[in-house]
C-alpha cells in the first residue's frame, strides 16, 4: 500500500513536469498549426542552461528567473528565423524542418557543453528529505518542483482565462483566420505564442535539471511524451494537456512497479484507448 | 598503394567540362526560356561533383607493412559511459608515450570512433574500422552490447581484438576466439566476487537493481550464484531500461521490500546519480553494495552521499605494489587526476599488445604467433598479478573497498586469482 | 494530373543509375559494396513509404516499425546455428510486417491529419518498446542471426546471403522489382483511387469508395514491402536492434522521401541515396576535414533545412517536368454525338420524422417527405433553416438523432457515406468538392470507376462531360476552371458515377445568367433518368426547374407541393418572403 501511495506521488510529480513541457507544445500546435519536433530540444537547452547558470547565479531558482526570459527571447529569434516560414507549408515540410532543427540543436549542445552527462546541484537549503515511511524519505526539492509546476499551471490558466492576451489566444485557437481578418497582428501573436511555448519547455528543463541531470538526448523522451499528452488531451487545449499529463504520469509510475517490462508500452496503450473512445482527444475539437 | 577508383575521377571531370560547353540557353516552342535546362546543367554539375565526392570515402590507400601501426579504437566518447572511454584512451596513449611512442619498434597511430554506447551503430562502426580503415589491431569497447556486435565481426575477420572493458560473459564463453582478448573482467566474474563479501558482512536478504541489458543481468546473475550458494536469498530483481536514470520508483520499491542490503550494477553517470538519490531516499538505512564500477570514477563527485558504499573490484587506487605506485604517479603527472580501474584496464590492454608484438618482432601479419603470445602472457599489472584464462579473460584478485571521504579505502582481499566461467568456449 | 510514367530523360537516368550500381562490386571494394547494399535496402523501404505519403497522402511516422518487424522476423525463423531458407526469411519478413501493419492500421485509419501522424509515431514507439524492454528478442542488446539465410534447391546452393556480391545483386533486383511493382500499382485502378483519396477523401467517400478499406489496404501493402526490406537488412550484418523501429528512423525515412521528392516513387530512391551518401561524406574526416566531420549532424541539419526550404518538391522536382497546365485540347473526338440517354426509372427518396440536433439547436426537426422518382424537387428556406444539414443526413455525412431515410423501400438510415453512394445517391457540396489537381477526364474517371469496370467507364466519362458542356476542356486541370465551371464539373461527375438520385447543394451558386439557364435546362433534361433534390436560393431558377417545392424553416417543413401552390401559401410568404402583403 505504501508503495502505491508513493508511486502516486511520483506519478503526479512527473505528470506535472510533463504538463509544463506539453502545454507549450499544445499551444504552438493549436494556434500556429505547426508540428514542432524540436520542442524536446528546448527542454534540453533549458537543462543545459541550468547547468551553466546555476553556478554563477547561486542556485537553480535564480537560474530559472534568468532562464525563462532568455528562453523567451530565444524563442522569438527562432520563430523569426525558421518557424514563420512554415505556416503556409504542409505537415510534411514542418516535420522535416523541425527534424533538421533537432539535429542542429543537438550538435550545438554537444559543441558547447560536450557529451558527458552533468549533474546540477540542488539548492543547498533544499537538499533535505522528508520522511515518508520508516525507510523511505522523499527529497524536498521534488516537492518544491511539483509546487512550482502547479503555480505555473495556475498562472497559465489565469492568463488564458482572464487577460486580454489570453482571450486573443483562445480566439486564435478557435479560428485563426477570423482573428487575422479582424485586424489583429497575427504575426506578432504567433511570435509571442511560440516564444511562450519555448519558455515553458525550457522552464521545465531548468527546474527538472537537479533531479534529471543534463545529458544529450533528454529532449527525445520529453518530445514523445509531450506529443502523446497533446494527442490525449486534444490539440490546443491546456486543460486537456493537464489531464493528459497527469494520466500519463500516473500510468508510467504504476507501470514501472507493477508491469515493469510493459511500462513504456502503457503510455501508448493509454493513448490508443483515448483515441478509440474520443478521436479528437479528451478535450479536443473534432 | 592501391586506389579504388582513379578512373572515375577523370570521367567525372570530363563530363563536367562537356556540360559547361553545352550550356547554352534553349527556348521551347512557346518562345519561353527553358529554365529547366539551365537548372539541369547546374544540377548535373553538382551531381558530378557529388559523384566525385562519393568516390572519395572509398578511396583508401593501404599501407605497407613497414609504415606505422594503425590501432583502431572503438569507445564511447559521448553518453553516460563517456568518462570511461576517456579514461581508457588516456591510459592507452600514456603507455605508448612511455614506450617512446613506439611499440616493438614501430610507430603507432590511433583511429578513434565514438560508439555512443549504442549497439545499433556497432556493426557499422566496426566495419568502418576493420574494412574501411583496415586497422591492424582493434581496441574496444565499454558497453557489452556494442562489444558483442564488434566481436561478431572481428571473429570473422581475424583482426587482433583487445577489449579494455566490456564484460559481456559470452565474449569469453560461446563467442571466444583465437584473436579476441580481454584485459578487464567478465560481468559474471565481477558479480560473483561480491557474493562472499556480502555474506561475510552478515546480510541474508538482498534486493538487486540494475539496467536491463546484458551487462547488468550478467552481473546480477554472477552475484546471485555466489550469494545463494552461500545461503543467501535474493528477494527481488529490479530493472529499468538502459540508460534511464530516473530512480525514484526503484528506490520506492527497495524501501517497501526492506532487505538487509542492496546489490546494484550501475556505472558512469548513472552510478553517480544513483548513489546520490539512494542517500537522499534511504539515508544510510540499508547498506549499498556493488561491483567496483559503482564507485569507480565518481568518488569525488558523490561527496558525502557515497560514504559507506562497499564495493568489490579487481583494482583499488591505494594498492601497495610497485607497478601501481609507478602507474598512479605517471598518470597523475600526465593528466592531473588519479587513474581509475578503467585506466588500468586500458593500460594493460596496451601492455598486452606490446608483449605480443615483441614476440613477433613487430610483424603484425604473423597473427597466429601474436595471438599465442598474448594468450600465454603473464605480467605484473597495477592491479596485481595478471594472467589469462583459456578463453582469454583475466585471472585476477578481487579486493574489498569502502568509499569514504571521496576515496575507496582498501579493506582486504576477497578472492585470490579468480577466473571466469569459461563454459561454452571452444578454446577452453 | 494523376501519376504518370516517368519521362524519357528520367527513365534513361534511372537506367544509367541502375547500371552504375550494378558495376559497384567490380569497381569499388567490399566496404563500398556493403554500404551500397545497405542504401539499396533502405531505398526499398523508403519507396514503400512514398506509396503512403506521396501517393495516398498518409504521412506515417512509424514506418520504420515495419522495417524492424521484417528484420526481427528473420531472427525468429533462423535456427540457432543453421541458416534459414531465404525465401522463407523474406516471406516471414513480409508477413510479420504486414500483420503489424494490419493491427496498427485498423486503429490508425480511424484518424486523420496530425492525429494520424501521432498515432503512427506512437505505434512505432510501441514496437520499439516491445523489442527493447522485453526479452522477446534479446532486448536492448539486439538479436543475432548467426547464420545468414540461403536457398538450397536439390543440393544446389542457388542463393547464399553470406556471399556479399550475390546478396547485393539480389537487393538491387528487388529494388527494381519493387519500383516496377509500385509503378504498376499506382497506375492501376486501385492506385487511381489512392490518389483520389489523397486529393479529396471526402469526395471519394461521397462517390462510393470505402476509403477506410483502401487506406488500410495500402498501409498493409507498404508495410509488407518495408518488411521485405527489413528482412534483407537483417541479412546484411546479421545483427538487429530495437532502434530500427524508433521514431528517429521513421523520421529519417520521411526525410529521404521528401528530399527526393514525394509522389514520384523514384524520388524516394534518389532521396535514400542522396541522404546516405551525404551522411557518409560529412562523417568522413579524410574528405571534409575534422571540423566538419566532428559536427556532421549540424551540417546535415543545415543541408536538410536548405533543401526543404529551397526545393519543396525535392530533388526529383528539379528534374521532373513542370506540372502542365493542360492545354485547351482540340477535340479529337470527331463528332459530338449526342446519343440519346435511355430513360430509366430513378429511385424515390423519402424521410420519416428525420431529426438532428447540435447541442440545444434542433437543426432538422421531424422532417417527413416523399420525393418521387424522375422529378426535380427543390428545397428552399432562409439561411440556417437546416437545408444543408438535411442533405448531409440524406447522404450519410451526418447521422440522424431520430427518424429514418429510405431509398425506394430500403432503409438507409445511419449508413456511412460510401455505402449510401453505392446505393445510388450522388451529391454535390455547398463548397465545390472536386479533385482540383486532376484533369476533368480524371475527375469523371474516379466518379465512374467507383461503380463501373474501367472499360465501360471511358464512354461514360465522355458522355458525362459532353452533357455538362465541358468536353472541349476534358484534359484541363480542374483547378483552373472558373468556379461556375467547377460546379458543372461536379454535376458531370455525378452523371459519370451513374447515380440516379442526385442531391445538389446550391449548384447554381457563383453562376452568371447564361450558365444558370444552361444548368437549369440540364437539370430538366436529367430528370428523364434521375431524381433530383435541389437546394437553391435563386427563385427564378427554382421555379423554372422544379417539379415540387419544399420550404424548410427552422428545421421543419413549412410547405410542400407544386411550386405555384407553395408560392401562394401565406405562411410561406410570411416566414420566408417577409410580410404577407409586402409589395
Amino acid at each position: 500500500m505504501d508503495l502505491v501511495l508513493i508511486q502516486i506521488l511520483n506519478g503526479l510529480q512527473y505528470g506535472l513536469l510533463i504538463f509544463l513541457a506539453a502545454s507549450g507544445l499544445t499551444l504552438v500546435f493549436g494556434i500556429l498549426g505547426i508540428i514542432n519536433l524540436s520542442h524536446g530540444s528546448f527542454y534540453m537547452l533549458g537543462a543545459y542552461a541550468a547547468l551553466t547558470l546555476t553556478e554563477p547565479l547561486g542556485d537553480v531558482f535564480r537560474a530559472l528567473a534568468v532562464g525563462i526570459p532568455l528562453a523567451f527571447l530565444f524563442g522569438l529569434a527562432i520563430e523569426w528565423l525558421f518557424i514563420r516560414h512554415l505556416y503556409k507549408r504542409d505537415h510534411l515540410q514542418q516535420v522535416l524542418l523541425t527534424f533538421a532543427m533537432i539535429l542542429i540543436f543537438n550538435e550545438v549542445q554537444q559543441t558547447i557543453w560536450g557529451s558527458h552527462p552533468h549533474s546540477i546541484p540542488t539548492p543547498p537549503y533544499l537538499t533535505a528529505s522528508i520522511r515518508l515511511t520508516e525507510t523511505l524519505s522523499y527529497p524536498v526539492y521534488r516537492l518544491v518542483l511539483t509546487a512550482i509546476c502547479v503555480a505555473l499551471a495556475l498562472a497559465m490558466v489565469i492568463v488564458v482565462q482572464y487577460t486580454r492576451v489570453g482571450r486573443l489566444i483562445r480566439a486564435a485557437e478557435s479560428n485563426r483566420e477570423m482573428v487575422e481578418t479582424l485586424g489583429f497582428d497575427s504575426e506578432l501573436l504567433f511570435r509571442f505564442v511560440f516564444a511562450t511555448g519555448v519558455a515553458l519547455a525550457a522552464a521545465a528543463g531548468i527546474i527538472a535539471a537537479p533531479v534529471e541531470s543534463a545529458y544529450p538526448g533528454i529532449g527525445d523522451k520529453v518530445l514523445i511524451i509531450s506529443f502523446v499528452v497533446v494527442v490525449i488531451g486534444g490539440i490546443g487545449s491546456i486543460r486537456g494537456a493537464f489531464v493528459g499529463a497527469l494520466l500519463i504520469g500516473l500510468a508510467d509510475a504504476m507501470g514501472k512497479v507493477f508491469l515493469p517490462s510493459l511500462a513504456s508500452v502503457m503510455i501508448y496503450a493509454v493513448m490508443a484507448l483515448v483515441l478509440v473512445l474520443r478521436p479528437a482527444g479528451l478535450f479536443g475539437r473534432a | 598503394m592501391h586506389y579504388y577508383a582513379e578512373w572515375s575521377d577523370l570521367t567525372g571531370a570530363g563530363h563536367a567540362i562537356m556540360c559547361m560547353i553545352k550550356a547554352e540557353n534553349r527556348y521551347n516552342l512557346l518562345g519561353e526560356e527553358d529554365v529547366g535546362l539551365n537548372r539541369r546543367t547546374f544540377v548535373s554539375l553538382g551531381g558530378t561533383a557529388g559523384a566525385l565526392a562519393v568516390g572519395m570515402p572509398f578511396i583508401r590507400p593501404s599501407y605497407a607493412q613497414s609504415g606505422p601501426l594503425k590501432l583502431g579504437v572503438l569507445l564511447p566518447y559521448s553518453g553516460t559511459y563517456a568518462p570511461l572511454g576517456d579514461a581508457i584512451t588516456r591510459a592507452m596513449e600514456l603507455y605508448v608515450k612511455q614506450q617512446g611512442g613506439k611499440l616493438a619498434g614501430r610507430d603507432v597511430t590511433f583511429v578513434k570512433l565514438d560508439d555512443e554506447s549504442a549497439p545499433p551503430k556497432a556493426t557499422e562502426l566496426t566495419t568502418k574500422l576493420v574494412q574501411g580503415e583496415k586497422v591492424d589491431v582493434l581496441f574496444g569497447t565499454v558497453h557489452s552490447g556494442v562489444a558483442m556486435a564488434m566481436v561478431k565481426i572481428t571473429k570473422e575477420d581475424g583482426v587482433p581484438t583487445i577489449i579494455p572493458n566490456a564484460g559481456a560473459d559470452q565474449i569469453t564463453r560461446g563467442m571466444c576466439a583465437e584473436n579476441v582478448f580481454r584485459t578487464s573482467f567478465s560481468n559474471g566474474q565481477a558479480g560473483f566476487a561480491v557474493g562472499p563479501a556480502v555474506l561475510k558482512a552478515g546480510h541474508k536478504k538482498v534486493v538487486t537493481a540494475t539496467w536491463k541489458y546484458a551487462a547488468g543481468e550478467e552481473s546480477v546473475a554472477g552475484f546471485k550464484r555466489a550469494f545463494t550458494k552461500g545461503g543467501g536469498e535474493v528477494i527481488k530483481d529490479i530493472t529499468i531500461p538502459f540508460p534511464d536514470v530516473e530512480f525514484q520508483s526503484v528506490l520506492a520499491e527497495i524501501s517497501s521490500l526492506k532487505p538487509d542490503a542492496v546489490y546494484v550494477f550501475w556505472a558512469g553517470g548513472g552510478a553517480l546519480k544513483f548513489i546520490k538519490d539512494y542517500a537522499a531516499a534511504l539515508n544510510g538505512k540499508i547498506p549499498l553494495w556493488g561491483p567496483s564500477f559503482l564507485t569507480d570514477g565518481v568518488e569525488q563527485a558523490v561527496g558525502a552521499a557515497g560514504d559507506g558504499v562497499k564495493t568489490v573490484g579487481h583494482y583499488v587506487e591505494s594498492l601497495d605494489n610497485p607497478e601501481n605506485k609507478a602507474f598512479v604517479k605517471l598518470f597523475q603527472d600526465a593528466y592531473k587526476i588519479p587513474p581509475d580501474v578503467y585506466a588500468v584496464q586500458g593500460w594493460d590492454s596496451m601492455h598486452l599488445l606490446d608483449i605480443g608484438l615483441k614476440a613477433v618482432g613487430g610483424d603484425i601479419s604473423k597473427r597466429a604467433q601474436l595471438n599465442a603470445a598474448m594468450a600465454k602472457a603473464s605480467f605484473a599489472s597495477p592491479r596485481g598479478p595478471l594472467r589469462f584464462s583459456s578463453s582469454h579473460n583475466p585471472i585476477q584478485n578481487f579486493y574489498l573497498r569502502e568509499l569514504r571521504g571521496g576515496v575507496n579505502n582498501y579493506l582486504g582481499i576477497v578472492e585470490k586469482e579468480l577466473s571466469d566461467d569459461t563454459t561454452g568456449c571452444k578454446l577452453a | 494530373m494523376m501519376f504518370r510514367w516517368p519521362s524519357l530523360p528520367v527513365a534513361i537516368a534511372l537506367s544509367v543509375v541502375f547500371v552504375a550500381l550494378a558495376c559497384v562490386p567490380f569497381v569499388l571494394g567490399p566496404y563500398a559494396v556493403k554500404f551500397t547494399t545497405r542504401v539499396v535496402v533502405l531505398a526499398i523501404m523508403v519507396t514503400s513509404l512514398d506509396l503512403l505519403i506521396g501517393i495516398t497522402g498518409l504521412v506515417s511516422f512509424g514506418h520504420a516499425a515495419f522495417f524492424a518487424l521484417g528484420a526481427y522476423a528473420v531472427y525468429f525463423v533462423s535456427p540457432e546455428s543453421l541458416s534459414a531458407n531465404a525465401l522463407v526469411a523474406l516471406a516471414a519478413g513480409a508477413a510479420l510486417a504486414a500483420l503489424g501493419a494490419l493491427v496498427i492500421g485498423v486503429f490508425a485509419m480511424l484518424t486523420r491529419g496530425f492525429y494520424f501522424i501521432m498515432v503512427t509515431l506512437a505505434a512505432g514507439q510501441m514496437v520499439f518498446s516491445m523489442f527493447y524492454d522485453t526479452n522477446i528478442a534479446k532486448g536492448s542488446d539486439g538479436a543475432y542471426v548467426n547464420v545468414k539465410p540461403d536457398l538450397i534447391v536439390g543440393g544446389l546452393t542457388v542463393l547464399d546471403f553470406d556471399n556479399r556480391t550475390q546478396f547485393f545483386y539480389l537487393c538491387l533486383i528487388l529494388l527494381a522489382t519493387t519500383y516496377a511493382f509500385l509503378l504498376w500499382l499506382v497506375r492501376s485502378r486501385f492506385g487511381r483511387s489512392l490518389q483520389g483519396i489523397r486529393i479529396n477523401e471526402q469526395r471519394m467517400r461521397a462517390l462510393g469508395y470505402d476509403t477506410y478499406t483502401y487506406r488500410l489496404a495500402v498501409f498493409v501493402i507498404a508495410g509488407a514491402i518495408a518488411g521485405i526490406a527489413g528482412a534483407l537488412f537483417a541479412s546484411i550484418d546479421g545483427y538487429i536492434t530495437p532502434e530500427l523501429a524508433s521514431w528517429r528512423e521513421s523520421g529519417l525515412a520521411i526525410m529521404m522521401v521528401v528530399l527526393g521528392g514525394t509522389g514520384t516513387l523514384y524520388g524516394a530512391v534518389i532521396g535514400a541515396f542522396a541522404y546516405s551518401v551525404l551522411e557518409e561524406i560529412l562523417k568522413s574526416a579524410s574528405t571534409v576535414g575534422p571540423f566538419i566531420s566532428e559536427h556532421w549532424r549540424l551540417w546535415m541539419g543545415l543541408a536538410l533545412a536548405v533543401a526543404v526550404l529551397g526545393a519543396p518538391r525535392g530533388l526529383a522536382g528539379l528534374f521532373a517536368r513542370k506540372p502542365t497546365a493542360g492545354k485547351a485540347s482540340a477535340s479529337i473526338d470527331v463528332l459530338h454525338r449526342d446519343f440519346a440517354r435511355p430513360a430509366r426509372r430513378a429511385q424515390a427518396l423519402s424521410t420519416r420524422d428525420l431529426t438532428r440536433y447540435f447541442g440545444g439547436l434542433r437543426a432538422v426537426d421531424g422532417v417527413s417527405l416523399d420525393l418521387k422518382g424522375n422529378l426535380v424537387h427543390a428545397i428552399i428556406g432562409p439561411n440556417g433553416a437546416g437545408k444543408t444539414t438535411f442533405i448531409n443526413l440524406l447522404s450519410g455525412e451526418l447521422k440522424p438523432n431520430g427518424g429514418r431515410v429510405l431509398i425506394d423501400d430500403i432503409d438507409i438510415t445511419g449508413w456511412p457515406p460510401h455505402r449510401v453512394a453505392r446505393s445510388g445517391i450522388g451529391r454535390s457540396f455547398q463548397r465545390t468538392n472536386i479533385f482540383p489537381d486532376f484533369s476533368l477526364r480524371e475527375n469523371c474517371g474516379l466518379a465512374a470507376e467507383a461503380r463501373l469496370p474501367t472499360g465501360a467507364a471511358a464512354e461514360r466519362i465522355s458522355h458525362a462531360l459532353a452533357v455538362a458542356g465541358l468536353r472541349d476542356r476534358a484534359d484541363t486541370t480542374a483547378g483552373q476552371l472558373s468556379s461556375g465551371e467547377q460546379r458543372q464539373l461536379e454535376i458531370a461527375m455525378l452523371i459519370a458515377s451513374g447515380a440516379d438520385l442526385l442531391l445538389l447543394d446550391e449548384p447554381l451558386a457563383g453562376m452568371g445568367p447564361e450558365e444558370t439557364q444552361r444548368v437549369v435546362a440540364l437539370l430538366r433534361d436529367l430528370a428523364r433518368d434521375h431524381t433530383i433534390v435541389l437546394i437553391e436560393h435563386d427563385m427564378d431558377a427554382v421555379f423554372a426547374a422544379a417539379d415540387t417545392l419544399t420550404v424548410l424553416v427552422q428545421g421543419r417543413v413549412l410547405a410542400h407541393g407544386a411550386p405555384a401552390d407553395v408560392r401562394g401559401n401565406d405562411a410561406v410568404r410570411e416566414a420566408y418572403l417577409g410580410e404577407a402583403d409586402a409589395a
